[in-house]
């Protein structure tokens, strides 16, 4: 029974979208070994997506945890992350989630006409893209910006959170015990300064 | 930790004295009290046996993937002419041995005199089934004192706690920095703050470890065993009589009857899907607030066509939750709330219920992380803040650390079209009906939660948070409590069990767990379901010695 796990992506992706009629792009290598690059990997196979869509959905967990100062989506292998959770538990509702990506390439040729891939978009662009379907709630946002968290905060045995990148950045440590004082406000109640 | 060395095995032909479904908060304490007074006990719990090694630091895996929740589909409608859906509410209910006391947060709050008799103190409430309890907090003052020694609860004394007849075992947790501010912000508005009772060991106690402080209790299986659950507790207690066997992944789906109108057993589904039949000399159900309503429902008859033990018709109804009003904040220092027991400092100053409010209803506070664990922690998305790009992510680097919320815990009033019922189409995986949860918050339920609202507002800003949110209270949509759906009382004609946990109707049947309580306690009920299972436990072994069962 998935009840719970499918409540919680479909409580993110709820509302449901119309079907788009959509031909799918063959595979681009070329893409892949980009996104490959930029993430420090050598070129990968996924599991579920096609390269043509890794690279999109790379791109989309890019700009929402970009890379900055600190590591973001793509140090963290967020979309392999995403392409584990495709082929287990998340796999009912993959065609729901493809449905989602040719959604946001319907916004990215209504943007820039001539191009269908998030991806291939300046990156100012792209944010006008995802804040476009952020506005008007399409589905694909919040399952993204879901699936975007879960593979940067989960246990990197999940297949993101590499090096534990987000960990990290959280300031979270993942330790089996601590001892007091744990933050500055105990500390200072320890010391008498209340 | 007392290590189970004879553990009973029965074999299904043999009459036991007790069958126990359920082996939960209530469940543990009942196979313990009855096996260690001679009897022998068969316990039948719907979930695996999962032991210490098992449990994980996996956020993903016990908040998202439900790893310990209970698998039975449920539905969930508003009202009962609406139409009842899958998904369309949760409930966070663990199935495993030792049931949601495994995953419970350990908030350990006695009930006050005050809970047992309300209704007599402020009079009816229009189209509620608001009512007293047929036993007094002197009555369960002595059980909560067994549970706080021999479950185990760390605390102190609050300033108007009700009279306890031992200091609590252990000591409080320590102090953490949620603690720290919700006490100075209190102190400011001139309310009274004192150390939460956790069911978590601040020493060692009965052979457990103390707490290490991991931070992860709250959904988690504690992996020391310092967390109080039956699991730790009491169940280890029950197997070492060499009279009580616990048998997991077997699942409960009909009390069984003869002639004479007594209970002869129950009827489960083994691991492998079959079907077994354990006989006993008396069934008690623990089975929690939706299960236990649901089996007897399920268990209806020819003898019994509205279900067993139903002849009021009260089987399922009068379910209540608890209502919750949560407020973040923002703080110029590190908290570090991911580090230990969730609830170190709580208020009880808005306990009772005040007539000069215009509504009924009380409830206490708490103050613990905000999104404390890192994947709740990136989605805990101040109001109006973009919740991602560069600055949201700039943002959550700065502040996960930094945030704490208030919760407050709130009373939720009996209503009698608020029920577990018996959903007309949907299944569990062995074709028996689902439970169908019909629940609308009493317009003073909401009313509460509103009030609480503004008080965890008022405690950020006086704690001196540097920014806070958090949305208004809305209807309920998800509950870890599941309460009063059999309730007690002395009227047959109005309750489903008496005084000592003894259905009305079956001479030989008893309940005791979450649907055996009247009022909905200040959102903290585990620790007097653990108390009347006690009591329970006591006066149905007594009963057994006496003939009269």
């Amino acid at each position: 029974m998935t009840t719970t796990r499918r409540s919680f992506f479909s409580s993110l992706a709820a509302g449901g979208f119309g079907l788009i009629a959509a031909e799918w792009p063959g595979l681009h290598d070329a893409l892949a070994h980009a996104a490959a690059v930029r993430s420090g990997e050598r070129p990968a196979r996924f599991d579920v997506f096609t390269a043509t869509e890794a690279a999109d959905i790379t791109a989309i967990a890019a700009r929402i945890m970009p890379t900055t100062d600190t590591p973001g989506a793509t140090e963290a292998g967020v979309i392999y992350f995403i392409d584990r959770a495709f082929r287990g538990d998340a796999a009912p509702e993959l065609a729901d989630f493809r449905k989602g990506l040719v959604a946001v390439r319907e916004r990215v040729s209504a943007r820039r006409p001539g191009v269908t891939r998030f991806a291939l978009l300046p990156i100012a662009d792209q944010d006008a893209v995802l804040a476009e379907l952020e506005t008007k709630q399409v589905p694909i946002f919040g399952w993204m910006r879901f699936l975007v968290m879960v593979g940067m905060f989960a246990d990197p045995k999940y297949g993101g959170n590499r090096g534990e990148v987000g960990w990290k950045l959280l300031g979270f440590e993942n330790r089996m015990s601590y001892s007091p004082p744990f933050g500055y406000y105990d500390a200072e109640a320890a010391k008498g300064n209340y | 930790m007392q290590t189970p060395q004879r553990t009973a095995r029965y074999s299904t032909a043999e009459t036991v004295d007790f069958v126990i479904v359920g082996s939960g908060a209530a469940g543990g304490v009942l196979a313990k009290e009855l096996s260690t007074r001679g009897h022998s006990v068969v316990v039948l719990e719907q979930g695996p046996r999962r032991t210490v090694s098992d449990f994980r630091h996996d956020e993903k895996s016990n908040f998202l993937d439900g790893a310990l929740l209970s698998k039975t589909p449920l539905t969930w409608r508003r009202k009962p002419t609406d139409d009842a859906t899958l998904g369309a509410g949760q409930a966070w209910m663990a199935s495993l041995v030792g049931g949601s006391s495994v995953h419970f947060t350990a908030n350990f709050w006695r009930l006050r005199p005050v809970d047992f008799n309300e209704r007599s103190r402020l009079g009816p409430i229009a189209g509620t089934g608001f009512a007293d309890w047929p036993i007094t907090y002197e009555e369960l003052e002595p059980y909560y004192t067994k549970v706080d020694w021999e479950v185990g609860v760390s605390g102190a004394p609050g300033p108007d706690d009700a009279p306890r007849s031992r200091p609590y075992p252990t000591p409080p947790i320590t102090v953490k920095s949620s603690g720290v501010l919700l006490e100075r912000a209190a102190i400011k508005l001139g309310l009274k703050p004192f150390p939460a009772p956790m069911a978590i060991l601040s020493q060692p106690h009965n052979g457990r470890p103390a707490c290490q402080h991991c931070g992860f209790c709250m959904g988690f299986g504690c992996e020391y065993n310092a967390k109080s659950s039956s699991l730790a507790s009491v169940i280890p207690v029950a197997e070492a009589t060499g009279r009580c066997e616990i048998r997991p992944l077997s699942h409960v789906h009909l009390v069984e009857t003869n002639a004479a109108g007594r209970a002869t057993g129950v009827v489960y589904f083994d691991a492998q899907g079959r079907e077994q039949r354990q006989r006993a000399r008396a069934v008690v159900l623990a089975a929690n607030g939706v299960e236990t309503p649901r089996l007897l429902l399920l268990s209806a008859s020819p003898r019994f066509p509205n279900g067993l033990a139903n002849s009021s018709g009260m089987v399922g109804k009068h379910l209540m939750f608890n209502g919750g009003a949560i407020t973040s904040g923002e703080y110029e220092h590190s908290l570090n709330e991911h580090k230990s027991a969730e609830v170190t400092r709580i208020i009880h100053d808005f306990y009772e219920s005040d007539p000069k409010r215009g509504f009924y209803g009380g409830g206490g506070i708490d103050a613990r992380g905000g999104g404390w664990l890192p994947i709740a922690g990136s989605m805990n998305v101040p109001n109006g803040m973009r919740g991602w790009g560069a600055d949201y992510k700039h943002w959550l680097a700065h502040a996960y650390t930094r945030t704490m919320m208030i919760y407050g815990h709130t009373t939720s009033l009996a209503v009698e079209s608020n029920n577990v019922t018996l959903d007309p189409t949907v299944k569990d995986i062995h074709g028996r009906a689902a439970p169908r949860i019909t629940y609308e918050d009493h317009a003073d339920d909401l009313a509460t939660m509103r009030f609480f609202h503004q008080r965890t507002r008022e405690l950020h800003e006086a704690a001196g948070a540097k920014r806070i949110w958090g949305n208004p209270p809305e209807v309920s949509r998800a509950s870890a409590h599941f309460l009063g759906t059999c309730r007690m009382g002395n009227d047959a004609a109005t309750s489903v069990i008496d005084r000592d946990h003894r259905t009305h109707d079956v001479k030989n049947l008893f309940i005791c767990d979450g649907s055996s309580m009247v009022t909905s306690s200040r959102g903290q009920p585990t620790m007097t379901i653990m108390a009347l299972a006690f009591r329970a436990g006591e006066q149905i072994a007594d009963a057994a010695r006496r003939g009269e069962i």
